[in-house]
């Protein structure tokens, strides 16, 4: 028997194994048609018009049923678009939303197709991926909004998930299909020690959070002390077999999720101290108790994140919640932002709403921040901690592009 | 013959939206996840309608909007959303009845990073030739047989685990 007839069985064997599923959905269909019409025709309008008057895009539609697949269609609630001129004119009054913002493209040459992954806590630095037509995806960094060298990252599909105040970027790139963590300055690229290992934050003490293993998949949280350092696993509470360090804040806080063996991951926080704490399951609007809570970001002793219900019928419902760490209470954001909910230290967050559009929100107001050449679609992923500038990109759907990413910073007075 | 008329829209959608529930939902491993990913498929699709005349293959070309919606409702997740969200427990011992056996190739198949998971599924599942399957994933052909390499290969250790055996010819 030949090498290859053998491979060729043994892959049909798999195969034949694989064909047993079953494709049929067991649950009955919660496609609306006729909502994909009414959302369909509202985004042909948004598409035409031009960005300075995307207001009708945010109209509030009707409300539908109650499913997930309905519920992710809906805005949660009409946003108010930033004033023209600044709120804050009457200089002696504290400013209390952002004000005056602007939209801007980042430079990437002439590629069209690129991210923002990341930012600093100042907002000049900011990191991305850039996608070259007919070349190999690969990371690139701006400061002050000018592209800068930068070593490339080895590996496969590179992405920088965080980025502190002197430039260090940490991110993740694949080496087959297994994920390698790295770290970048200026000149040099490091792998971070520890083997397979995702990086997913960095504090301007340069501490890297992040997951030693497979993430989502028993892997353990992890921290590096700086980008030379041996990982130093986190302790997991009694009961739970691993999970994810997802963000840092300056004074060593690590907020991630851990899991039980074959559960899904809920919020812990690693304190500087060295102690460890669950975050407990938030309350929703209706009163009801949430099954989990997802971390998302950290700022200044507040852990931005989202309450998860699971309801009755297999259907899933989420809520956007601030916690204090120093008190253990949240506090529910006004609308539910689709990760991730970024926080600044005066209390702002930026988001997108459940129709991708990128608002701030500050206290009960949300202001919706400019839009990019009528584009619809957003994900947000730098937030400043002075929250005057963010930035993310946009994920249309065009005439021309399927996934139009366009890299994009928003600046406020 | 043109395509852009809201009747003809409707009548696109009745004779594929089973096919697109099926699709999504062996990518998803969840019906109601997959329900999501159809609703925006069919919401984009909608929104380019009027000119969608200009599209050769509209199946392909409706197939590579579903894959591309799949795979950015993972990454909107991002790092929290832990892909065992949506899995049964994984089975502990050798596969007894046929429904566990399905289960057990459930969860195995949905331990694949979503990427590897759409090749899979298109390639095996659909029976989609290497070089389509590239096209709606925006990769290389030699990519496409890397990732069917590993995924089935990573299939094949679930499997041999479980003890997982191949079924009657019938």
């Amino acid at each position: 028997m030949t090498q290859e007839y053998r491979d060729m069985t043994e892959e049909d064997r798999i195969v034949r194994i694989l064909r047993q599923l079953p494709d049929e959905p067991p649950a009955p269909s919660t496609v609306d048609v006729a909502r994909t019409m009414v959302e369909g025709r509202r985004r042909r309008r948004a598409r035409r018009w031009s960005a300075g008057v995307g207001l009708a895009a945010v109209t509030a539609i009707a409300a539908g049923g109650g499913t997930a697949a309905v519920s992710a269609m809906r805005e949660t609630a009409p946003v108010p678009v930033p004033a023209a001129t600044p709120v804050a004119s009457r200089s002696s009054e504290p400013v209390k939303t952002p004000t005056g913002c602007r939209v801007a493209l980042l430079p990437t040459g002439d590629i069209t197709k690129a991210l923002v992954t990341s930012g600093d806590p100042t907002g000049r630095y900011l990191a991305g991926r850039v996608y070259p037509p007919g070349r190999k995806v690969h990371t690139v960094l701006w400061k002050d909004g000018v592209l800068q060298p930068r070593p490339a990252m080895p590996g496969a599909d590179a992405s920088f998930e965080d980025i502190n105040s002197a430039g260090l970027a940490v991110g993740t790139s694949f080496d087959g299909d297994r994920q390698q963590a790295y770290a970048s300055t200026a000149e040099t690229t490091t792998r971070l020690k520890g083997g397979r290992a995702v990086a997913a934050a960095v504090n301007d003490k340069g501490v890297i959070a992040g997951t030693l293993g497979e993430p989502h998949f028993g892997g353990v949280p992890t921290r590096w002390p700086s980008l030379t350092a041996a990982p130093v696993k986190l302790p997991l509470p009694a009961g739970f077999i691993g999970g994810d360090a997802g963000a840092i804040a300056e004074d060593g806080t690590i907020a991630g999720t851990v899991q039980r063996t074959g559960k899904e991951g809920t919020g812990y926080l690693w304190l500087p101290d060295g102690s460890g704490r669950l975050m407990p399951p938030p309350t929703f609007k209706d009163g009801s108790k949430a099954t989990h809570f997802w971390p998302e970001s950290i700022i200044d002793g507040v852990v931005l994140g989202r309450g998860i219900r699971d309801g009755g019928d297999g259907s899933r419902s989420f809520e956007s919640f601030r916690y204090r760490i120093a008190t253990g209470k949240y506090e529910r954001l006004p609308i539910e932002l689709f990760p991730p909910a970024i926080g600044a230290a005066n209390g702002w967050v930026l988001g997108t709403t459940n129709g991708y559009a990128p608002v701030v929100v500050s206290g009960e107001e949300v202001v919706q921040l400019p839009k990019y050449k009528g584009m619809t679609e957003y994900v947000v992923s730098a937030f400043s901690a002075d929250g005057k500038s963010g930035a993310g990109y946009t994920t249309d759907t065009t005439d021309a592009e399927p996934v139009a990413n366009r890299p994009l910073r928003w600046t406020c007075s | 013959m043109p395509r852009r008329t809201d009747s003809e829209y409707l009548a696109y959608v009745e004779g594929r939206i089973a096919g697109l529930r099926r699709a999504a939902y062996l990518f998803c491993g969840d019906s109601h996840a997959a329900d999501d990913v159809v609703q925006e498929t069919l919401t984009k699709l909608y929104s380019r309608w009027p000119g969608i005349t200009q599209v050769e293959n509209l199946d392909a070309y409706v197939h590579t909007m579903l894959v591309r919606v799949f795979l950015d409702e993972r990454r909107r997740g991002w790092w929290k959303v832990a892909l065992l969200d949506w899995l049964p427990e994984r089975a502990a011992g050798p596969a007894t009845d046929r429904a566990e056996d399905r289960s057990v190739i459930r969860t195995a198949l949905l331990t694949l990073p979503p990427r590897q998971r759409a090749v899979v599924v298109l390639r095996y599942l659909f029976d989609l030739p290497v070089n389509e399957v590239a096209q709606i994933l925006g990769c290389s052909p030699g990519t496409v047989k890397s990732q069917c390499s590993h995924g089935l290969d990573r299939l094949r250790q679930t499997f041999d685990q479980t003890a997982l055996t191949v079924p009657d010819r019938s």
